[in-house]
């Protein structure tokens, strides 16, 4: 099994496969670490899509960084005639945004879902019209929470929303999905390998891919850093393999006393209190009490801006009781039900005026 | 033959476009032909406004020789994707990389061994003091320059682009001159310019989406006599 630091060897080799002719299907891509790994540098040959907007014209990207909008044009650029793709940046977070959007006409968005949502909430009132144009959503490079998929089914009512699964060191891992998989399952993209390591009772583990960097370049059993599990009841279009992705290693994904902590049940728990919370942040970890180990979570929130900051203590144990009650960390069971069997300590939460900034949308982490 | 043509003699008096026009014409009425094309947002202007640019008509730009592994290093992320379109369509592999990881950027450039840096004035030194070793061939693009001294200090001199993003490459600079630390632009082959009460008028003669006639480009300069050896008309800007 090899992980992204032996990635850095290898990073470079797929130039050799580069050619004048074929050079419009490579990419070299720089990798900021955005979890804890070192800055990779890397050239892969694209993966084709079919993706299925062949026949729209205008497609807006909303991408965090300059390597994945680069990446994203080139790919629907390079593979579809008559198409026009626009990149947008925070800069354009503003109240220009919906005039931009009508003047593009855009039909087609792809994008990371936490950019997409910021987006969105910008378009409100009459220009909300504009969106309804749109038949394509499709989301890569990070999980669609359950919040994130809500807001863009409000704001996108006619789209087609869906996800690929992807990585910047790896391209598309997974294909466009076929009309019969559910948010957050995929069939492995083609020349794409799949395992899990250490699978769970419930079959769950540490997704391992092996794919091709370009035709002579194959790496064999990459740890992603992402947990899911290899689903084996087939599908309707006829693709034998199904795999679910959970989330990230340590992340939003998190194993701790026997439960599995998934950052789509945090957000779901928070829904209820939007008109408090602007954003939080979650870390988990083992400790010790009185020589037996139990888990601790601590969430550290920001409140919305009308909320008085002198009343805060109130409001943070306001949040720790109504959350614990509302937080499923098993299908039957709250955290409130679990501190009672004294396999978690109590919730504590914190009121602060900033978060510290995290890339994508990584809301809960485990401190190790 | 010039392409810079004086006020009144090969180009009619009269309409000017100017910035307002783009800003206030919504795409759809600026829109001169459909096709594979990106869509970029100018920004810096107060209003954000679009211009279209196709794949062939960007491949057209002659921003001059590039080698084969290109840094492109643009503060503008719509610069940095017009700029790696084009290293594509010259044949070359583009590493982007963004000004707020110039650190990371001189470890991927040297990692990738670049033989090429296309970035703004701005970001070229900033990257150089990072990077601490000589460049084999930057491409400088933008509409303000440093005092030419400063590129006296590079061990090569790079190739200074004078372009705006809504219209793309105006003129570049004299290579002779600027050994002479003077900088001094010749037209770009797909440029006319006209200087008019020393404002630069650009029309573009490439067949552009979104096409710029007789635009007003808010720069100002006049045209010199020939003091260099290029047999090309030359202008300053002021």
């Amino acid at each position: 099994m090899i992980t992204k630091s032996d990635l850095h060897e290898i990073g470079l080799l797929a130039l050799a496969d580069v050619t004048d002719e074929n050079i419009g299907e490579f990419v070299i891509r720089g990798t900021s670490g955005t979890t804890g790994g070192q800055p990779l540098l890397i050239v892969r040959q694209r993966k084709h899509v079919d993706f299925p907007h062949a026949t729209l014209y205008n497609i807006a990207l909303f991408f965090g960084s300059y390597n994945a909008r680069l990446s994203n044009l080139t790919s629907q650029l390079f593979s579809f005639k008559n198409m026009n793709a626009v990149a947008f940046t925070k800069d354009d977070f503003n109240s220009e945004l919906p005039r931009l959007l009508r003047e593009i006409e855009v039909d087609a968005i792809i994008g990371f879902p936490s950019v997409v949502v910021k987006a969105l909430l910008l378009v409100m009132g009459d220009d909300e019209k504009i969106l309804k144009n749109v038949r394509v959503a499709n989301f890569i490079g990070e999980p669609l929470s359950a919040l994130h998929r809500k807001i863009i089914k409000g704001k996108l009512p006619n789209a087609d929303i869906s996800c690929i699964y992807s990585a910047a060191e790896i391209g598309f891992i997974s294909r466009y999905p076929c009309r019969y998989l559910s948010l957050g399952e995929y069939h492995p993209s083609h020349g794409v390998g799949l395992e899990i390591a250490f699978p769970d009772e419930l079959g769950i583990g540490e997704i391992i891919v092996s794919f091709p960097l370009s035709s002579s370049v194959y790496v064999e059993k990459y740890a992603i850093g992402d947990m899911g599990r290899i689903l084996r009841r087939g599908c309707l279009c006829g693709e034998k393999v199904i795999f679910e992705v959970l989330g990230r290693k340590d992340f939003d994904f998190i194993k701790l006393s026997g439960v599995i902590l998934r950052q789509e049940m945090f957000e779901r728990a928070f829904i209820p209190f939007e008109h408090l919370v602007r954003d939080f942040r979650g870390e988990a970890e083992e400790v010790s009490v009185d020589g037996k180990i139990c888990a601790s979570i601590t969430i550290s929130v920001v409140l919305t801006p009308r909320t008085p900051l002198e009343t805060s203590v109130s409001y943070a144990r306001f949040i720790e009781e109504n959350i614990s009650k509302r937080l499923f960390l098993t299908p039957q069971k709250t955290l409130d039900d679990l501190v009672r069997e004294g396999l978690f300590l109590p919730l504590k939460v914190m009121i602060v005026e900033t978060l510290e900034e995290k890339h994508k949308s990584v809301k809960i982490r485990k401190i190790i | 033959m010039s392409n810079l043509v004086k006020h009144g003699t090969d180009v009619a008096d009269g309409y000017t476009m100017s910035r307002d026009v783009l800003m206030n014409t919504p795409l759809r009425e600026r829109l001169h032909e459909q096709g594979r094309a990106m869509t970029k947002i100018v920004r810096g202007y107060g209003k954000p406004f679009l211009i279209r640019r196709s794949l062939d008509d960007i491949a057209l730009e002659e921003y001059g020789h590039i080698g084969k592994r290109v840094l492109v290093l643009m503060d503008e992320s719509d610069e940095a994707l017009q700029m790696s379109l084009w290293c594509y369509s010259r044949k070359a592999l583009p590493l982007v990389c963004e000004k707020h990881i110039l650190k990371t950027a001189a470890i991927f450039a040297r990692q990738y061994d670049i033989d090429t840096l296309i970035t703004d004035s701005t970001l070229l030194f900033q990257f150089l003091q990072e990077f601490k070793a000589e460049v084999h061939h930057s491409i400088v693009i933008g509409k303000h320059f440093p005092d030419t001294s400063l590129y006296g200090t590079l061990e090569k001199l790079p190739t200074l682009i004078l372009s705006l993003p809504e219209t793309g490459i105006l003129g570049k600079a004299c290579v002779s001159m600027l050994k002479e630390k003077k900088l001094l632009f010749h037209p770009d082959v797909h440029t006319l310019l006209e200087c008019i009460d020393d404002r630069i008028i650009a029309t573009r003669k490439l067949s552009l989406p979104t096409p710029i006639v007789r635009y007003d480009t808010g720069l100002f300069g006049r045209e010199i006599p020939t003091a260099c050896f290029c047999d090309k008309t030359s202008f300053v800007l002021t």
